[in-house]
């Protein structure tokens, strides 16, 4: 009695522990990445029909890129990084052309640099708000 | 020879035979008997009665020991016979007084053996296992060995059908259920296992639906700034680490090339110009 007892207790720990898995990270991300597909779609003036193509081959392009590895020496990431670029640039040539392939590559970089901008903002608030705090 | 008179009353008191005996030294010596006896016991003792120097007659050395020891129990006898002191000596009877039984000799090891054991045993036993010791207590009848084996089948036969235990139905109800309900949660748990994998897909299929109405209402409504001003800090670190970013050395290089970097008397007047600034970005 006692093994089954423990065995059962094991099984609803495993369950438990799928079911604890789902949400948070995702969620979290969605905001940005909405923003990310709104300013790239913005910039680049998709319409529906290049959307529906740009986006798939665009996940798999981000994909790659995520998986290059953090801790690489920041050349050879870049390097990584700009491989995968110049393998995806036929593909997003296809969809959008040589030209906005070029710009969407240029933007996601923009955006990049806005999302930083923007966290230096709010943290050199933060620590203005702090300062006036302590004064 | 001095006479004691004390000793000569004392013996009388005793009514001894000595004290009738006159003071007389029986023993006497002939003149210049010792300077030469040396040379009388040799002619004595050897049967030629003349040694010539440096040679020695044939068997002399065969029979001299026996000789030796004859001449010695001869003279032995005449001192006795002669000591008129003691004339009770000569009525002693001469036979041994101790005796021993016959073959004592050949037995006696066995007999001291025998008596070590005892003695050895006997600090270690009580007066009831001393008096038991030698007798064996197990006593087995005539064949026993031999006909053991068949009298142990025989007594094993005896009500040959053997007892059945029935299993109550109670009990093995309960094993069937214990058994179902695992059989469930197992069944459970893969199920659980499998289409949570296939609920990850759905989220994330549903995760870019939601995404691309989210950017839809965003375009349509123009309200990017705003929305990104909404994000916070956290949210945009794990977005940007998540993409392989190095958010640190990104904020340096954002407040770098930023238009509100502090002016050159700034640092001048405080010397934690630099310092604050990349606090109040890096560390917050």
């Amino acid at each position: 009695m006692k093994h089954f007892l423990l065995i059962a207790f094991l099984f609803s720990g495993l369950s438990f522990t799928h079911a604890q898995d789902n949400g948070n990270p995702s969620k979290r991300a969605e905001r940005i990445q909405a923003l990310y597909v709104a300013y790239i779609t913005e910039q680049l003036n998709l319409t529906e029909t290049e959307a529906q193509k740009f986006w798939p081959v665009q996940k798999q392009y981000d994909t790659e890129v995520k998986s290059v590895g953090k801790n690489m020496p920041e050349l050879d990431r870049q390097q990584a990084v700009l491989d995968i670029k110049k393998k995806y640039q036929g593909s997003f040539s296809k969809i959008i052309g040589p030209e906005r392939t070029d710009e969407f590559f240029r933007k996601d970089i923009e955006f990049r640099k806005k999302l930083i901008d923007q966290l230096r903002k709010i943290r050199q608030q933060n620590h203005n708000q702090r300062r006036s705090g302590r004064n | 020879m001095k006479q004691h008179p004390e000793i000569e009353q004392e013996l009388k008191d005793l009514g001894s035979t000595l004290a009738g005996v006159e003071p007389v030294n029986i023993f006497r010596v002939p003149e210049g008997y010792f300077n030469s006896i040396v040379h009388d016991v040799l002619l004595e003792v050897s049967p030629t009665k003349a040694i010539p120097e440096g040679s020695v007659p044939e068997g002399y050395f065969e029979g001299l020991a026996s000789a030796i020891i004859e001449k010695i129990n001869q003279e032995e006898t005449a001192d006795l016979e002669n000591i008129a002191l003691l004339p009770e000596l000569k009525n002693m009877n001469r036979t041994p007084v101790f005796s021993l039984p016959a073959a004592y000799f050949d037995e006696l090891p066995e007999i001291i053996n025998s008596r070590i054991k005892e003695d050895a045993l006997q600090p270690f036993l009580s007066e009831n296992l001393v008096f038991i010791r030698n007798i064996n207590p197990y006593q087995v009848p005539a064949g026993y060995f031999e006909h053991l084996p068949k009298s142990i089948i025989e007594k094993v036969n005896i009500g040959s059908a053997a007892p059945v235990i029935q299993m109550s139905s109670r009990r093995s109800l309960f094993r069937y259920t214990a058994a179902a309900v695992m059989a469930g949660l197992l069944g459970l748990a893969i199920f659980s296992t499998f289409n949570d994998g296939r609920n990850k897909q759905l989220v994330a299929d549903n995760l870019d639906e939601s995404t691309m109405r989210a950017a839809k209402t965003i375009v349509q409504k123009g309200d990017f700034d705003a929305v990104l001003s909404s994000v916070s800090d956290q949210e945009i670190v794990d977005y940007l680490s998540n993409g392989g970013e190095d958010v640190n050395a990104a904020l340096v290089a954002s407040v770098a090339a930023s238009d509100n970097l502090p002016d050159q008397i700034d640092y001048i007047l405080d010397d934690h110009t630099l310092d604050n600034l990349l606090d109040g970005v890096i560390t917050n």
